[in-house]
């Protein structure tokens, strides 16, 4: 007898993702067999900013086309400058923020087309980390507060409730004394562990790390990152580390999307777009890192001008009207992204002719 | 050795607050000479950015200077009245801030606001002094000043603003320009652009700068020597190269193995523990909590900031002299 | 490790302490500031006086006695008598009872029914916001005091009355307030952490949303307590609200009108400023509140 495919199967899901190309077929088979965890496909987000009676509205094109997938235990890197997009798409993959189209799947579940009470669920799956820790954390709510909220709503019962946020506070390294402080007394990189505590309430499977670790001083920074990444090994998390700071990206991730007005203009693996960065805007934003050795005399290509205004994004490539490299055709054809090895796609014409 | 531009001696600032005295400066003493780049780099909270208002005598209270001198040009700024340092602000020291957004007027166009400055210290005529903004603008790399100073802070980028501050503090070509994280808050492209234009600024007009951040890459390759703070205390003071490439504090060579490095592939090792509250700060050496090489010594007696070697200096037991 | 510290139930000295800990630094600025410890000193006086108004009062506010009547102030009636030989010192003590009562009713209704609106419009915006906030509108461009009136016409004179009224006036405030101050906070991380952490849009208003903003709803709750006495006073004189014989503020200043020309000014004088000292009370105490409570003054 013949079986009917389940729609939801990984399988199914697995094979429309080969059938797509969003999973590199071969020769890295081993790795593309495991179902990714969160895929994104095609997603866009528009902003109406102003709404005008005659002629069309003011839309702020936020994402644009945004493909993407996070494998389980993997980190994608989302990096850009502000008004790329990258927070967009991280808050649009938990559904902060109604896409305007696309599809986001969690475990093979579209969470664009679910209703309220089971996006409340499958939200708790993935949890955000978010940039400012005092503004994350209520200042009216101790940390016991903080935490006891959070694991109600993960649905545990009241005899275990202080139980495991004992286990959570160890497991960020915060001591058993700190449950009654309000916000206002900790430091800014134990104020991040609380909120990082708070989504590990849920057992998630993915965060969502938007600057984790742009409002810490220096030397708390790396803590909070090796935390982090050991939360990642012991619970076997995924991450998306959205964020400007490229040094920090290529310590912490294995994959990394570059974004640009709202579109990916690279994405790979994080080891070849450090070494051999193929788009010229990567190749930029690496080259223009401050690097604490002052006898590195590097070759520096700075960049003219400031990124475009995302309500009118530039036609053809986005990036040519600051690009060093543009020639002709540039500022006509939109460049798709074409795939390289090892799952490096780029989107640029010069890339893509030299390649074809 | 000429005279230094700027001499900063044994200073000492304190912030009165409820819940005790908060010593955001606890004796610092540096100098600046003519024409150098020095970096102040330190943590949030370790006094950098307080001892750069206090050059400017823009201490606020409940905070007071406490202690000590401030020699500028072989006067003290200390002993100024608060118009003789009118006269001084803008037009002989003048600053940077880090959020241009925030300190620049709202509801002036950034031409008028460059203007007044200019009108404040110079006896020219208005119509003088736009003609001398739009030729500073274009020297900034404005490509059209005259545009760029018709528009209000909120018309342009984070970026515009800051090259607009930066007008601001030079169009009076002072011999000292302190700037608090001139880059901090805008993207990498942005600020490789203003590191970029505040380097020529330095050459062209002769600068003296003081560039106050918690970046050691943009100090790495901006400046010529650096003073690294820790908890209102300086702990090492060296040329740039050697203080990469041979850093002689614990508290330097533990802050230089925690940044994660985009040009090397090397694992950073995190500086354990937090820095101190301003309210609460350790005894002996503020930074023996968090040392490797802590003794009993550091917990009890505090390191004086002792010349080493090479014009090196730092606070601490065990750096060999 | 030793665990069981947290893990117990905490004492009630724990709580305290903990409330003690949270709240000592609104206790310091207090007690810096002592404009705003004398507005308290006040209320609290006040507040004692109409809880203990029958221990207090030397005699009954409505007892007649007609060979006293029009007494200036003497060691027997320390404020003399009225035109019925009422003692006024007691008929004021009693009036403080009634105007308080009337007042804070009146303030925590309009509190009440005005956050919530507030909170429901700020939150949800779009047609509800927009609805509820044209309604309020609607009250508010009416002269508050014509639009009372009118009110206490329609519905009878009576404390309840009174305390319809004034809520009803007022709840506009309380709701404008509470609706900016969700505004500026809805976009907060926590507010978007709780979303994460699939809460409710009810529980994120009540338990998140509400207790960060109601800091600025108590200092109005101050501010608004002196504008419900005056507004109840005023309906009372001119004879909208409570009705002779029973004691108010208004109503006495409105019975002594009439002897003022005639240099009997007790009648009115003492009530008028045992009014006015208990308005001046909740001015003061809202105007420190600001500072205490503002959290800027933090950093």
């Amino acid at each position: 007898m013949q079986t009917i495919p389940d729609k939801n199967s990984p399988d199914q899901i697995r094979n429309d993702a080969l059938f797509l190309g969003k999973i590199p077929s071969s020769p890295h088979i081993e790795e593309s067999i495991s179902v990714p965890l969160l895929e994104i496909r095609d997603l866009t987000i528009h902003f109406i900013v102003h709404r005008r009676v005659t002629g069309p509205n003011v839309v702020v094109h936020a994402a644009d086309k945004v493909s993407l997938f996070v494998k389980r235990g993997e980190t994608l890197g989302l990096v850009g400058e502000s008004g790329s997009g990258k927070t967009t798409v991280g808050r649009g993959a938990l559904r902060l923020i109604e896409p305007t189209s696309g599809e986001v799947f969690l475990n093979g579940q579209n969470i664009l087309k679910v209703h309220t009470r089971k996006l409340r669920d499958m939200r708790r799956k993935m949890q955000m980390v978010f940039q400012d820790p005092a503004d994350s954390l209520n200042p009216r709510f101790t940390c016991r507060q903080t935490l006891v909220d959070a694991l109600s709503h993960a649905c545990y019962g009241s005899q275990d409730i202080l139980r495991k946020a004992l286990d959570l506070l160890e497991s960020v390294g915060l001591n058993p004394s700190d449950l009654d402080k309000y916000p206002h007394q900790f430091s800014g990189g134990q104020q991040q562990r609380i909120a990082i505590a708070r989504a590990l309430a849920f057992t998630p499977e993915l965060l969502i790390l938007d600057e984790p670790t742009a409002s810490l001083d220096v030397s708390v920074k790396t803590q909070v990152t090796q935390l982090l990444r050991e939360l990642q090994k012991k619970f076997n998390l995924s991450f998306i580390l959205i964020s400007h700071d490229l040094s920090n990206v290529k310590y912490m991730t294995n994959r990394v999307a570059v974004m640009y007005l709202g579109q990916i203009i690279e994405i790979g693996n994080t080891s070849d777009i450090f070494s051999k960065p193929m788009h010229p805007y990567t190749r930029v934003l690496i080259d223009s890192v401050p690097v604490p050795d002052p006898d590195q005399k590097r070759k520096r290509a700075s960049l003219i001008g400031e990124i475009p205004s995302a309500t009118e994004p530039p036609a053809g490539c986005r990036f040519h009207t600051r690009c060093p490299i543009r020639f002709e055709i540039c500022d006509q054809k939109e460049p798709h992204l074409a795939k390289l090895a090892n799952g490096h796609m780029v989107a640029c014409h010069l890339v893509n002719s030299s390649s074809e | 050795m000429s005279e230094p531009l700027l001499k900063v001696q044994d200073l000492k600032i304190h912030f009165s607050t409820f819940y005790g005295v908060a010593k955001a400066v606890d004796g610092i003493s540096f100098e600046v000479q003519h024409g150098e780049a020095l970096g102040l780099v330190g943590e949030s909270g370790s006094g950098k950015s307080v001892t750069g208002m206090a050059i400017l005598q823009l201490i606020q209270p409940p905070g007071k200077v406490v202690a000590g001198d401030i020699i500028f040009a072989g006067k003290s700024l200390v002993d100024y009245s608060e118009k003789e340092m009118q006269n001084v602000r803008g037009s002989k020291i003048s600053m940077i801030f880090q959020n241009p957004r925030t300190c620049l007027n709202p509801v002036l166009t950034l031409g008028r606001q460059i203007d007044r400055v200019y009108l404040q210290h110079n006896n020219v005529t208005p119509a003088q002094a736009s003609e001398h903004r739009l030729e500073m603008l274009s020297r900034v790399g404005i490509g059209d000043p005259i545009r760029f100073s018709n528009n209000y802070p909120h018309q342009v980028s984070g970026g515009m603003c800051q090259r607009a501050m930066i007008v601001m503090a030079i169009i009076c070509e002072p011999q000292l320009v302190i700037a608090d994280e001139p880059t901090t808050g805008l993207d990498v492209t942005i600020q490789r652009q203003i590191m970029e234009l505040l380097a020529e600024m330095r050459e062209r007009m002769n600068e003296t700068q003081i560039l106050i951040t918690h970046d050691l890459g943009v100090v790495a390759e901006t400046c010529h020597r650096i003073v690294v703070m820790y908890a209102s205390r300086v702990m090492e003071v060296s040329p740039t190269r050697q203080l990469f490439n041979e850093p002689l504090h614990p508290y330097t060579i533990g802050l230089l193995n925690s940044i994660p490095r985009v040009d090397i592939d090397e694992q950073p090792t995190p500086l354990p523990g937090y820095v101190p509250n301003a309210l609460n700060r350790p005894s002996g050496c503020p930074f023996h909590p968090r040392c490797s090489r802590a003794q009993e010594r550091c917990q009890v007696e505090q390191p004086e900031l002792v010349p080493v070697k090479d014009g090196r200096s730092a606070a601490c037991f065990f750096v060999e002299k | 490790m030793d665990q069981v510290y947290p893990l117990k139930r905490p004492s009630i000295w724990h709580v305290i302490k903990v409330f003690m800990r949270r709240y000592d630094f609104e206790i310091y600025l207090l007690r810096r500031n002592p404009v705003t410890l004398l507005g308290l000193g006040i209320i609290v006086l006040v507040t004692l006086i109409a809880i203990f108004a029958p221990i207090l009062a030397p005699y009954d506010p409505l007892a007649l006695t007609s060979a006293d009547r029009l007494m200036g102030p003497s060691a027997v009636h320390w404020m003399g008598t009225d035109d019925y030989g009422r003692d006024i010192l007691s008929r004021v003590i009693y009036a403080t009872r009634l105007d308080m009562v009337i007042a804070t009713s009146a303030v925590s209704m309009a509190m009440f029914i005005g956050v919530i609106l507030g909170a429901v419009a700020g939150f949800f915006g779009g047609i509800i916001g927009e609805v509820i906030m044209r309604i309020l509108d609607v009250i508010q461009a009416f002269p508050a005091f014509i639009l009372a009136m009118a009110l206490a016409v329609s519905l009878g004179s009576g404390k309840m009355t009174i305390i319809y009224v004034v809520a009803f006036i007022m709840v506009p405030i309380f709701a404008r307030l509470m609706r900016s101050e969700i505004l500026s906070a809805r976009g907060r991380g926590y507010i978007e952490a709780a979303h994460c952490m699939g809460a409710s849009e009810m529980e994120i208003i009540f338990k998140q949303l509400i207790p960060n903003c109601i800091t600025p709803i108590l200092v109005q709750f101050a501010l608004s307590m002196s504008y419900a006495i005056l507004d109840a006073a005023a309906l009372s004189f001119i004879g909208l609200g409570i009705r002779p014989p029973e004691a108010e503020w208004g109503s006495m200043v409105n019975a002594g009108v009439g002897y003022i020309t005639s240099g009997q000014l007790w009648l009115s004088v003492f009530p008028g400023l045992v009014m006015a000292i208990a308005i001046l009370g909740f001015n003061l105490l809202a105007d420190g509140m600001r500072d205490v409570l503002d959290p800027k003054l933090r950093s």
